[in-house]
């Protein structure tokens, strides 16, 4: 039958994935390789760059370009990647670890600089592959392997920081809500500038047992109570000390991106020299 | 009524019970048997009452789920 499954962009020779039962990096998978689907991305023109973490092993499973960055800087070499090419579609996939707490300066220069990137962050609060140390996106009082008393940090709200960074766009679902995951990598897809799309997720191995959630579908559940539209989210008080989460759209602008700047940069000055660049 | 076939691939299913938690029919069950991951796996018990909403396959983190259509008007 004739629904979008993106399979083309799928792996399968090596799967099972490495990726514990329940995790939502395959759900955000799944829902990633959609959307190639959906924009009918040729393989040539895409590039995904992966962070390190659990969710940086994603460039195993895929078959369009990929490259595997060192830890916290796949925005960098993401960037690289774009400018050489323009032409090019530059994802960058890296975790909350990742992303945020190793490679947190390089998330806010992408953002300021507004590189057309769209960055997918799988959200789990703590640093999978090695443990369960707490990363910067672990909630207050939280326990970890490395805040065995719970977390005495408060944690970042990655989206804010993004917008108020200067990226185009910005948005956030949970894993229980995989239409809308493949809905918003295609609106960041389609967006010129820095888009950036937060998916929380569940760490079932390590973040949900230690916080009382002993099953995937424990966490599956809790996500669908805690994640709720802004019209929602508004309705309770003190939401955010309870835990809940504001998902969807958060922000979007259509500042110029870095190249276009660039490239008219570079225009003026080769016309103040005579058309000779 | 369109008709719809679920099939679970034994060997990439690690039995974490998704697929069951969004389905409104309850069409996959735990099967009781392990796979040679040794992943108790799921299997789709009541196929015949699939309505072909698509959330298993949304939510299958390993690619497991396949979802044909069957005939009917």
């Amino acid at each position: 039958m004739g629904h979008t499954n993106g399979l083309a962009y799928l792996r399968t020779d090596i799967l099972p994935n490495m990726w514990c039962p329940g995790c939502g990096n395959g759900i955000v998978l799944s829902a990633m390789l959609r959307a190639f689907e959906a924009l009918k991305l040729e393989h040539h023109e895409v590039v995904a760059v992966s962070g390190i973490g659990c969710w940086g092993k994603v460039d195993d499973y895929i078959t369009v370009n990929a490259l595997h960055a060192t830890h916290g800087r796949a925005l960098s070499f993401a960037t690289g990647v774009k400018a050489a090419n323009p032409r090019l579609r530059v994802l960058v996939l890296a975790g909350d670890g990742d992303g945020t707490t190793i490679g947190g300066n390089h998330l806010i220069h992408s953002a300021r600089r507004n590189m057309d990137l769209t960055m997918i962050m799988v959200d789990n609060f703590n640093y999978g592959m090695t443990g369960g140390q707490y990363s910067a996106t672990t909630p207050g009082g939280r326990v970890t392997s490395t805040t065995r008393g719970g977390n005495p940090e408060r944690a970042f709200d990655v989206c804010e920081l993004v917008r108020a960074a200067g990226g185009n766009y910005v948005a956030r679902q949970s894993i229980a809500e995989g239409a809308l995951i493949q809905k918003r990598i295609e609106e960041g897809l389609s967006r010129p500038g820095f888009s950036f799309i937060e998916v929380i997720s569940a760490c079932t191995t390590l973040y949900g047992p230690n916080n009382g959630l002993k099953t995937p579908v424990d966490m599956f559940r809790q996500f669908k109570e805690k994640c709720l539209p802004k019209e929602k989210y508004d309705r309770i008080e003190n939401a955010a000390a309870k835990g809940y989460l504001t998902t969807g759209v958060l922000h979007q602008a259509d500042a110029p991106d870095f190249l276009s700047q660039y490239e008219a940069m570079r225009g003026r000055l080769a016309a103040a020299k005579g058309g000779r660049a | 009524m369109k008709k719809y076939t679920v099939q679970i691939l034994s060997e990439r299913c690690k039995g974490c019970g998704l697929c069951r938690e969004v389905c409104s029919r309850q069409v996959p069950e735990n099967s009781g048997c392990f796979n040679r991951h040794g992943y108790e796996y799921f299997r789709a018990a009541q196929t015949e009452d699939c309505v072909g909403c698509r959330r298993c396959l949304m939510v299958c983190p390993d690619f497991s789920i396949e979802l044909t259509e069957t005939g009917g008007a």
